[in-house]
């Protein structure tokens, strides 16, 4: 006889649990995962601000718009098909489909809907490179990470990070029409950056993720394995991160910024890395807690450096003839 | 006066959310159009 696992029981049962209450329109609003949405914007505005070429303010405005609505999409078809693991965690068991206020199908419906919509429009708005790369974009999250790796393998973050590396690279391409050196070195920045972000949450959300059944690094393959790989993936991060400073993107300023930041971020993963799991448990997962935040203010301060580059080339070109910069890649 | 019950304002939130973002939308499109047609969209004479 077939075993029904826990998983099954549980979508079954979010399936034909009766609606808790009607939804409102903030409800669907957090179907589309607003906090990573803002990550996703603010990612790609710097892709398209530091693109060399000018855009018209509208042309710009609605590729970020649509930038913003397809990797909403993509929230939406990962919330609607992870509701069974999102109802065992704490983290994430408040969301509108484990808690009852929206329907999987709609959650389902909506997704494709803004899917659809979001790469057409972007087809439109800006080329046909830029939508390609959105309904790649979309596809690999809601398909590729959400409904294969993420229940399958340890590495899914890895993997699975590629798709919350894309939106600079789309809006470049919006942009320029085009892929470019600076553009794949913006999508490795968050792609490397992503293993050592989510491991750090990971570590002291160990719990959460081992009573979904998810197969996150530390569940499979334990603490001192996982802190071992975050130093690694750290150092992979330094070169990766400071190379954009050699590109049509980069700069002096992107330069100085990279560097603390990287200082400041290879210091939290040491930390972490040279912990056993007692003293984290003894001091509350102080150091993990802390790189976590680290890692968040690191990107931001990497892709505002590009924002900031980009005004500061501006202005120089305007007033002063620009500057002569080493451009290698 | 009768009060709303709490399934009407609900309905209601989404409704008015819905306009303000097919508004947006509109908006979003003519800015666009007026864009792409260039610095003469607008000018019969241009």
């Amino acid at each position: 006889m077939t075993e029904i696992s826990p998983a099954q029981i549980s979508a079954a049962r979010i399936s034909e649990a009766p609606r808790s209450a009607e939804p409102e329109f903030r409800d669907f609003v957090l179907l589309l995962k607003p906090r990573v949405m803002s990550l996703v914007v603010f990612t790609a505005l710097a892709g398209m601000v530091a693109a060399p070429v000018w855009v018209h303010p509208a042309v710009a405005v609605a590729s970020l718009v649509c930038i913003a609505v397809g990797a909403g999409a993509a929230g939406a078809l990962n919330m609607w098909w992870d509701a069974d693991i999102d109802a065992r965690m704490r983290r994430t068991r408040n969301r509108p489909v484990p808690s009852g206020v929206i329907e999987p199908g709609e959650a389902l419906g909506f997704g494709l809907g803004l899917s659809l919509i979001s790469v057409l429009m972007l087809s439109v708005f800006a080329n046909p490179l830029a939508a390609g790369l959105l309904a790649f974009t979309i596809f690999f999250y809601a398909v590729v990470y959400t409904m294969w790796l993420k229940r399958s393998t340890p590495q899914n973050i890895v993997i699975g990070g590629a798709a919350g590396a894309f939106p600079p690279m789309i809006a470049w391409a919006a942009a320029t029409g085009e892929v470019s050196a600076a553009s794949v070195l913006m999508f490795l920045v968050i792609f490397v950056w992503t293993p050592p972000h989510f491991w750090a949450l990971a570590l002291f959300r160990n719990e959460d993720y081992a009573r979904a059944g998810v197969p996150m690094m530390p569940v499979v393959a334990g603490e001192a394995s996982t802190r071992r790989q975050i130093w690694l993936y750290t150092l992979v991060l330094v070169p990766v991160s400071i190379a954009p400073a050699f590109t049509v993107a980069g700069g002096p300023v992107y330069l100085a910024v990279a560097l603390a930041a990287n200082l400041a971020f290879l210091r939290s993963a040491w930390r972490v890395s040279r912990r056993g799991q007692d003293i984290a448990v003894a001091d509350g997962y102080r150091a993990e807690k802390r790189m976590f935040g680290v890692s968040i203010v690191y990107l931001f301060a990497l892709f505002s450096a590009f924002i900031a580059e980009a005004i500061l080339g501006a202005v120089l070109g305007a007033f002063a003839g620009g500057f002569d910069w080493p451009v290698w890649f | 006066m009768r009060k709303d019950h709490e399934l009407h304002r609900r309905r209601r939130s989404r409704n008015y959310g819905l306009l303000a973002v097919l508004l947006a939308f509109a908006a979003l499109l003519f800015w666009v159009t007026v864009a792409k047609m260039g610095s003469n969209a607008g000018n019969p004479w241009g």
